[in-house]
């Protein structure tokens, strides 16, 4: 059981995934992920501009796999970092 | 050298340089990116102030002329937070250099492009109409990236292990403003073909704005994107290569360029909104190749012919057979005296597999119209659609999703 976090666009465009066990998540992060869930998928095309970030976060866990799609704007930061392994 | 370090030094001895002319110009054409960049800009500086002195010892120009008619900057800086847009630290009526290095290059490098659509393409401003030039600089905690909110450009300070703070290259920069440029005049959807065509403008005219800095041929450009903010230990040229895509770079941490350069290689994903800074590989190529054809200078003639289709001709559905179509036309618009530039600007999407291989009908309708006489000029109302383009559009892309071709962390 784990979350996926992909990063993509930016100025640079490179891809960066990284994933963490749903149990190694610190409290402030699980909360942080029950309420991306609770809200569902925002589409990244409302995001004003233009070389901002995207998120994808895949969730797997009992109730199966769940994947939202999170503008940069609306990502929380201590998710975010999952992408880039921190 | 700083660039500002220049602007220090020229107070109270406006003749004396530092460095020397000629070492700026062997700086400028040196391998090292950042170095030549800012040879570059201190050397044009350097032969405009010349320029500019004689013609005031001539009287032809008075000291009121040394403002740019029109320029407004503002930098703000976040000072490691997300808060837009910061606290104000530099101004236009700031003479002086911030003590900041972020600060100035942010400053520096959005008057240099202000200069450049304002010198090459009358253009006054992101919305032609004097927009005050916002930056933020130093965003958020060794962040990754430099975007344009949709009213404000934003600076990150890089992480120093594969990036380098985002205001250091005059490309990065341009290629930001660029989005604003964009974002008024054809606002271009940032989805697909249209959101490749909006990435593709701005590394065009970012690539465009350093050449003309450098004084460079397109011979002499690099024609690379984001040289100059990549970390020491990254393994590659640039982030993009704008005449070679896909070779930029091979980093161990972040794989292979991903970018194709021709049609067939067109990459279907979801991620980064279908690919735009994927596929801008492919319309990128081709101005390349149109400006490569053209010969001289990329801003003269490829570059006119790309501004004047991004702010006359695209809409914001726009896709690449759409944008080929429309610079031909163009092309023909603006040299009707020279019919070989559109059938260069036509060679060149039929050499990314925009449009059909040969466009010899096109060519045989060029080379009649150059035999023929010249027609009084009328005034342009509606673009004529050409002849190639039109019918020859090959719009299918081929290649299959990689959304994950990057290696992770």
């Amino acid at each position: 059981m784990k979350v996926i976090v992909e990063r993509s666009g930016g100025f640079a465009g490179i891809i960066r995934r990284g994933e963490k066990e749903l149990s190694a998540l610190l409290p402030e992060q699980q909360t942080a992920l029950q309420k991306l869930l609770d809200k569902g998928a925002s589409p990244a095309s409302t995001q004003m501009g233009a070389d901002r970030f995207t998120y994808k976060v895949e969730v797997q866990d009992v109730h199966g796999s769940r994947t939202l799609t999170v503008p940069e704007t609306l990502m929380p930061a201590n998710l975010a970092g999952i992408a880039t392994g921190l | 050298m700083h660039p500002t370090r220049f602007d220090a030094n020229m107070k109270g001895c406006p003749c004396c340089f530092i460095v020397p002319p000629h070492m700026l110009q062997r700086l400028a054409m040196s391998g090292d990116p950042a170095l030549a960049e800012t040879a570059g800009r201190t050397l044009r500086l350097t032969q405009s102030l010349v320029a500019f002195r004689a013609q005031l010892s001539t009287g032809a120009l008075s000291p009121a002329a040394l403002k740019r008619q029109g320029l407004r900057r503002q930098v703000f800086d976040c000072a490691g937070t997300s808060d837009l847009p910061g606290d104000l630290v530099r101004s236009e009526t700031d003479t002086n250099p911030n003590r900041d290095r972020a600060v100035n290059e942010a400053f520096d490098n959005a008057g240099t492009t202000w200069d450049f659509y304002n010198k090459i393409f009358g253009r006054g401003s992101v919305d032609n109409n004097g927009k005050t030039l916002v930056s933020s600089v130093h965003y958020g905690e060794n962040y990754d990236n430099a975007f344009w909110s949709g009213q404000q450009m934003v600076y990150g300070d890089g992480d120093g292990v594969i990036f380098q703070r985002f205001t250091s290259a005059l490309d990065v920069i341009a290629h930001e403003l660029t989005h604003g440029v964009t974002q008024f005049t054809a606002q271009l959807a940032y989805q697909d073909q249209s959101g490749a065509l909006n990435e593709s403008m701005s590394d065009v005219f970012g690539s465009m704005v350093k050449q003309w800095a450098l004084g460079q041929t397109v011979d002499q450009a690099d024609w690379l994107i984001g040289a100059a903010i990549m970390a020491p230990g990254f393994k590659g040229r640039a982030l993009r290569d704008m005449a070679n895509p896909g070779t930029a770079y091979d980093d161990p941490r972040l794989g292979k360029d991903p970018q194709p350069g021709d049609m067939k290689d067109y990459v279907q994903t979801e991620a980064d909104n279908g690919g735009v800074h994927t596929n801008s590989g492919i319309p990128s190529r081709a101005f390349v190749l149109a400006a490569k054809a053209i010969g001289g200078n990329s801003w003269e003639k490829a570059g006119k012919i790309w501004y004047v289709t991004l702010a006359e001709r695209l809409t914001g559905t726009a896709d690449f057979a759409k944008c080929a179509a429309e610079t031909v036309s163009v092309a023909r618009d603006l040299f009707p005296e020279d019919s070989s530039i559109a059938a260069k600007v036509a060679k060149a999407w039929a050499d990314v597999g925009v449009l059909e291989e040969a466009p010899s009908t096109t060519l045989l309708a060029m080379r009649e119209m150059a035999a023929a006489p010249s027609l009084p000029k009328t005034k342009k109302k509606k673009p004529v659609p050409p002849r190639a383009a039109g019918k020859a559009a090959r719009g299918t892309p081929k290649k299959k999703a990689k959304s994950s071709r990057s290696k992770t962390r």
